[in-house]
């Protein structure tokens, strides 16, 4: 027996724990979602009765799941966009260390640390018709035709929603680029400026181009993150109000255990699944080709 | 350097792993016999401190005159309970006796799927259908068999605040015509007239079906929600709606904001005095009584409608105790039941936890504050068949429905729906409910 046999061995014996919980709880679950997603099942009764692809089907024709959907996308875009831009300026910013520097550090990542259910309460709280600080200060300065209801009102609650996301999100994606940005190489950007390169130039071409794997990852997490998005969702507006802030999670959610429809929350998943894989891939294709 | 698990290490660990195996294996109490140690596992929905404490005591008190039944009690909260008991109950291995909502999307989809035991033979051995007001029994029972045993039941209606009203020189509206002329009035003084928080939706099911049961009458709700017969897009139901989420809307009833705000801060605006009547069910008396002390409060039945059958207040189901069908101790279950809807214990319920249990009680004998004694009176009289009551809907309603409610009520409010698209919308939604099979009959 040689001894890499014997490493190997030791290998295996402390993976097997991780791999058996990975099996049961991840893969086990997924493959049992194609079936359900084939029956009609309310999650209750043993039999489960085959109905091929009609739950597909269903979800093509349903007006619930393409504003769902929309609303994703919609997620997608602002949601991934936002933290990005704000979080790569407050990087920027604080890459020189300027003073101040492990104050505002601490106080950008702050957010990012705290649970989803409390940035839900505190924004509840922010958001208030009655309370709220925002519709206060509206009044204040004199914009109080402005205020409302924000999470009670179909027309701004998701972009509600989605500022208090953008606001916790953002504190991940600068700490990240900030340390992205320490490995930076500061003689080429010397170089840069000794050809006449001004400040948009040095930071197009020879800052990003150097952050592009940090940048990928970012990216390609907050697009999965955007097309999966549902705890803060549930926690402050439940999917409401009149479902302008349903998303293919929350539809997922309400099928399965308020609906009873199992096989149909599964075929939403699936299609979830799908869609956010392909954006990743497509994107991380993208960026290949572009860096190449 | 290799690292190598010891023989004597991984022996350990495959007998340790068998005998944990072993153990789920085998039931951890055996069959229900006199005499033989049984656990019972519970699990219910009493998390708020106050109300624990006493359920402890009472399942205590159960196990001192059983002490070969040991209660082993797990409260869980009502939105987690709904996520996992169905893989609970189906796994074989999860409650014995469960207290969950009563409606057919909960436990109409478990009786269903035969996941909990029909309650007939046990209500016949020990007498429970004498017991058990007839109405409540109703609201626990699915395809006719009896599944669950309820333990309160709610009465929806209006909390005016006497002590404001008097003070203001405004009468309650018993009309909905008063009610506009009220709001206008009220509004003028610097009030909101109504405490109406939608925000998560549920809200509006009360609104509606106060309104509903006054226009179409209690006789005519039983026939749609019992039998099928009659419609939900009827030119009766569409002006039921509009009364509330157009007409009262409209005349600045409640606040344009309704929507976005959450039922604890709608409590809220009542409890301080902003608002003068709050539009809710009897489970708030505890907290109104605690938080308003220097209020006068009455509760009375919603405004009668132009056209409509009168005034009713409307009750309804919440939670009910089942019994798993793959329990091996069903007698022992039983007999637990027994125990929590014995008179005794009923006097306990209602004394201590101020639920009110329909079942008779001894309402002399409650300590209640003149708000308590008025909703627990009119039930009273309701359990005894002296007075009518309207039903609330949602307990009664397929999920679709309440979906339906939900979303296309905060619609309206928001001026994207009318009254004729929801009531149409609804009766779309109970068809296909209805599809799956009616909820009691």
């Amino acid at each position: 027996m040689t001894a890499s046999w014997q490493r190997s061995r030791a290998a295996v014996f402390f993976v097997l724990p991780a791999l058996a919980l990975y099996l049961v709880f991840m893969v086990w679950p997924f493959l049992q979602s194609f079936w359900f997603a084939t029956t009609d099942w309310n999650g209750a009764t043993a039999t489960k009765t085959y109905v091929g692809l009609a739950n597909f089907s269903e979800l093509l024709r349903d007006d619930l799941f393409w504003l769902a959907l929309r609303n994703n996308l919609t997620w997608v875009v602002i949601g991934t966009v936002a933290p990005l831009v704000i979080g790569m300026t407050l990087a920027m910013l604080l890459w020189g260390r300027p003073r101040g520097f492990t104050l505002f550090r601490t106080v950008f990542f702050l957010p990012y640390v705290l649970l989803t259910v409390v940035i839900g309460i505190i924004w509840g709280w922010i958001y208030n018709p009655i309370f709220g600080i925002l519709n206060k200060w509206l009044d204040g300065i004199g914009l109080d035709q402005v205020s409302r209801g924000w999470l009670g009102d179909p027309d701004t609650a998701l972009l509600a929603v989605l500022l208090a996301a953008i606001w916790a999100e953002v504190g991940f994606v600068f700490v990240i680029l900030l340390a992205g940005l320490q490995n930076v190489s500061r003689d080429l950007l010397e170089a840069a400026t000794i050809d006449g390169a001004n400040g948009w130039r040095r930071f197009k071409d020879v800052t990003v181009p150097q952050l592009a794997n940090v940048l990928n990852v970012i990216t390609a997490l907050l697009l999965i993150g955007g097309f999966n998005v549902f705890d803060i969702i549930f926690v402050m507006t439940s999917g409401g109000p009149a479902n302008a802030t349903e998303t293919m999670a929350t539809m997922t959610f309400d099928q399965a255990f308020t609906q009873n429809r199992v096989g149909y929350a599964s075929a939403i998943s699936l299609v979830m699944t799908a869609i956010s894989l392909v954006a990743s891939v497509v994107f991380l294709r993208l960026r290949e080709r572009g860096e190449g | 350097m290799s690292v190598r698990p010891s023989r004597a290490a991984v022996l350990a660990a495959i007998v340790v792993f068998s005998l944990m195996l072993g153990g789920a294996l085998v039931p951890s109490v055996s069959r229900a016999q006199d005499g033989e140690p049984i656990e019972l596992l519970v699990w219910d929905q009493f998390t708020e401190p106050a109300e624990s404490e006493i359920v402890e005591q009472i399942y205590a008190s159960f196990s001192e005159q059983n002490p070969n039944i040991t209660i082993r009690r797990e409260a869980i909260q009502n939105e987690q309970l709904r996520q996992t008991v169905r893989t609970a109950l189906a796994s074989g291995t999860g409650p014995d006796v469960i207290f969950y909502d009563a409606g057919p999307g909960y436990l109409g989809v478990l009786a269903d799927a035969g996941l909990v035991t029909s309650l007939e033979p046990f209500a016949q051995e020990y007498g429970w259908t004498e017991r058990i007001a007839e109405s409540a029994r109703l609201g626990a029972s699915y395809d006719g068999q009896l599944y669950g045993m309820p333990l309160q039941v709610d009465l929806i209606g209006v909390y005016v605040n006497r002590t404001l009203m008097d003070q203001e020189g405004l009468a309650t509206p018993t009309t909905l015509e008063e009610v506009l002329t009220f709001c206008q009035e009220a509004t003028d003084k610097g009030y909101l007239p109504f405490a109406f928080a939608n925000q998560e939706g549920w809200q509006s099911f009360h609104q509606f079906a106060m309104t509903a049961n006054n226009m179409v009458g209690p006789e005519a709700m039983e026939q749609l929600l019992f039998e099928n017969q009659g419609r939900w897009d009827s030119p009766e139901m569409v002006a039921a709606i509009d009364a509330f989420f157009v007409d009262m809307r409209d005349a600045g009833c409640f606040s344009p904001d309704a929507n976005g705000i959450n039922y604890d801060d709608g409590n809220a605006i009542f409890y301080g005095g902003q608002a003068l009547l709050h539009a809710t069910g009897n489970w708030l008396i505890g907290e109104i009584t605690d938080n308003m002390p220097d209020y006068e409060l009455e509760f009375v039945p919603f405004p009668a409608l132009d056209g409509g059958a009168g005034r009713f207040f409307d009750t309804g189901v919440g939670s009910a105790y089942m019994i798993s069908a793959s329990s091996p101790n069903q007698e022992a279950a039983a007999q637990f039941l027994d125990y929590l809807f014995s008179p005794p214990v009923v006097q306990r319920w209602v004394d201590e936890a101020n639920f009110v249990v329909p079942a008779e009680f001894d309402l002399e004998a409650v300590e209640a504050t003149p708000l308590q004694r008025s909703v627990l009176e009119e039930l009273a009289s309701s359990i005894a068949g002296e007075e009518r009551l309207g039903y609330n809907i949602d307990v009664l309603a397929p999920p679709a429905f309440n979906d339906m409610m939900q979303n296309g009520f905060q619609a309206m409010l928001a001026g994207d729906k009318t009254a004729e698209e929801q009531a149409a919308d609804l009766q779309a939604a109970w068809e296909e409910g209805m599809s799956s099979g009616t909820p009691t009959s």
